[in-house]
């Protein structure tokens, strides 16, 4: 098995198509990090005049009935955790890698487009080439073939989520300082409450989390492909799902039913900064109902994968 | 043959949405055994490779590699066979010594010193580093000739193997396929459309036509076979009747040629020369008798024409 798993990744990485998109995620990561610190100008007005500040748009928000719930709930965290700093005189982190990689964090999705590409094309690409009729008469049962190809596609996803971390977390140092990893700053539990906790905690927390709708995509790209057997359907497929997804959250609001659809469950930056889609959906609900997902269609793509015919 | 066959159809039938491939297939390949399988495209032969090798299911029947089901003990079955079905496809972005270590690392205990010796065998040294997008479809061929070969196996299976190969590269699969069949004991099956370029190579040759096997036969059989050949007489325009009568007492189908004084007859190899010292005793002169032997390639014209 083990030999089979190598073999998964002599392919993944003896291509330039993957070394072009490892190379690509680093300067997207390198140039995001740049970006943010060009964008951020340290001020002059002292930390208690700019919060202060900040907390008069957010109020003038609250102010219109007519903004969606999302906005609304967001506008009042924010206020929340700015009167609890100047109420307790606690001063925002002035530099800390970790912060910047959780604000940042949005950069997972490249890392999920980036994985889909290399899933969609992992069993179809057999199929387009020709090539699997000699990988599957060999001495092995076609689901230890299967699974050895979906566990280098997770070994990507991982390498890849890892690499932006890294990558974010080192341009950073590099750009500020390393700062000090023990520093805590105000976040909102989940149950709403102002709470001092490890940014380089949280920032690890958030990536581990969303190792999970990661997951789920590379899941989803590597049923299509297996099913479909055309890498450029399976890559269409999953970004299209992984697009209407992120527009399907506010409906889920609206109609509970779609809380068990994996949609509004894929962003868990939300349950980070205390936006949880609907009230009665947690960490632990939200990564149950992924798992879910993930079961269900690696069954597809057994059953499918082991009873095809391979002809033509 | 008086060893166990390698490999056994039993009665092999396959069925897709209606359409019957591959009909009631019975045949056995025996071990040193160059086994042809023959046939016009379409009629059932990469389909009967695929169920060999468990790339598709069986509708019906069942197919023993060494004693083992291909469909109950697939990996059991499929450890001792080397195949390459319908074309070479390598993986172009890998070399080709690399498409050998994939291929190596699914069979344990293949050393990286069979795998140099292999790309001899099949004369690839030059080029084995390349990337197999730059080959040539005879190096494709030859890449999946090592392959099929790297692990040793007792039944080789090469679907359309002359494809791409000139004749030099021909003439080196024969001698490579005879030296594995005769040292090695190894079972090959070799299929093509085109008779006369397996026709040398082969043992035995089977021809299939929509599905259905055809004619088994052994390629030696044709030149000394007991059937009967059709011959052709040509006498002195006088005689041809006198010529007729006699030919008619050794076979029962006799006529006029087209030429005057020529007849044509069946009969078997050893009335020839009866047929030719009765002619001469009636005083016929005899100026030439001429086998047509019906080779292979008139049968297989033949069967597989409408």
């Amino acid at each position: 098995m083990l030999r089979l798993i190598i073999n998964e990744n002599m392919k993944i990485y003896r291509r330039f198509r993957t070394w072009i998109l490892l190379v690509l995620l680093v300067v997207i990561s390198v140039g995001a990090s740049v970006a943010y610190k060009i964008e951020t100008q340290h001020s002059t007005i002292g930390w208690r005049s700019e919060t202060r500040a900040a907390i008069q748009p957010y109020e003038n928000r609250l102010k219109d009935t007519s903004i969606n719930e999302m906005l609304r709930r967001e506008a009042q965290n924010k206020l929340k955790i700015a009167r609890y700093r100047l109420k307790h005189d606690v001063p925002p982190v002035s530099n800390s890698p970790a912060e910047v990689v959780m604000t940042d964090s949005g950069l997972i999705e490249t890392v999920i487009i980036f994985t889909i590409i290399i899933a969609s094309d992992i069993v179809s690409g057999e199929f387009s080439s020709g090539t699997i009729k000699l990988l599957l008469i060999r001495p092995y049962r076609r689901l230890k073939i299967l699974a050895a190809k979906y566990i280098a596609s997770v070994q990507f996803a991982t390498l890849m989520l890892g690499l932006l971390f890294f990558v974010e977390y080192a341009t950073n140092a590099v750009l500020d300082g390393f700062g000090n990893i023990h520093a805590t700053d105000l976040f909102l539990s989940a149950q709403g409450a102002v709470v001092q906790q490890n940014i380089l905690a949280q920032a690890v927390k958030l990536f581990g989390l969303s190792f999970v709708p990661l997951m789920l995509y590379v899941t989803i790209a590597f049923a299509a492909s297996t099913v479909l057997r055309s890498s450029a359907f399976s890559i269409g497929i999953s970004l299209f799902i992984m697009l209407i997804g992120n527009s399907l959250v506010n409906l889920t609001m609206k109609f509970e039913w779609m809380k068990y659809l994996p949609f509004a469950n894929s962003d868990m930056t939300l349950y980070l900064n205390h936006l949880p889609v609907r009230s009665d959906m947690t960490i632990g609900f939200s990564v149950g109902v992924l798992i879910a997902y993930i079961v269900m269609l690696n069954i597809v793509s057994c059953f499918v994968f082991v009873k095809r015919d391979i002809a033509g | 043959m008086d060893h166990l066959p390698v490999v056994q159809l039993q009665g092999v039938t396959k069925v897709v949405r209606g359409r019957v491939l591959v009909n009631q297939l019975s045949f056995d390949i025996y071990p040193g055994e160059v086994f042809g399988l023959l046939g016009p495209n379409g009629a059932g032969k990469t389909t009967t490779i695929r169920m060999m090798v468990g790339l598709i299911s069986i509708t019906q029947g069942d197919i023993k590699i060494q004693g083992h089901s291909i469909t109950r003990a697939y990996e059991k079955a499929i450890g001792r066979v080397g195949a390459i079905v319908e074309n070479p496809d390598m993986y172009r972005y890998l070399s080709g010594y690399r498409n050998l270590i994939h291929y190596a690392r699914m069979v344990p205990g293949i050393s990286e010193s069979r795998v140099d010796e292999i790309v001899k065998i099949v004369g690839l040294e030059n080029q084995i580093h390349d990337k197999v997008r730059t080959y040539s479809l005879g190096m494709r061929q030859r890449l999946g000739i090592a392959q099929a070969l790297l692990h040793k196996p007792a039944f080789l299976i090469l679907d359309e193997p002359t494809n791409g190969l000139d004749p030099a590269g021909i003439r080196e699969l024969r001698d490579l396929l005879r030296r594995l069949a005769q040292d090695e004991d190894v079972a090959v099956l070799v299929s093509s459309h085109l008779l006369s370029e397996i026709e040398m190579i082969c043992d035995r040759i089977a021809i299939l036509q929509r599905g259905k096997l055809v004619l088994t036969r052994e390629t030696k059989e044709v030149v000394v076979s007991e059937r009967l050949l059709q011959v052709y007489v040509t006498v002195d325009e006088v005689n041809i009747e006198q010529a007729v009568q006699i030919a008619s007492t050794l076979s029962k189908s006799v006529i006029l040629g087209t030429q005057p004084g020529t007849l044509v007859t069946m009969l078997t190899h050893k009335d020839i020369p009866r047929l030719n010292s009765h002619l001469i005793a009636s005083g016929i002169q005899v100026y030439s008798i001429q086998t047509f032997t019906p080779s292979l390639e008139d049968t297989f014209l033949e069967i597989t024409e409408e």
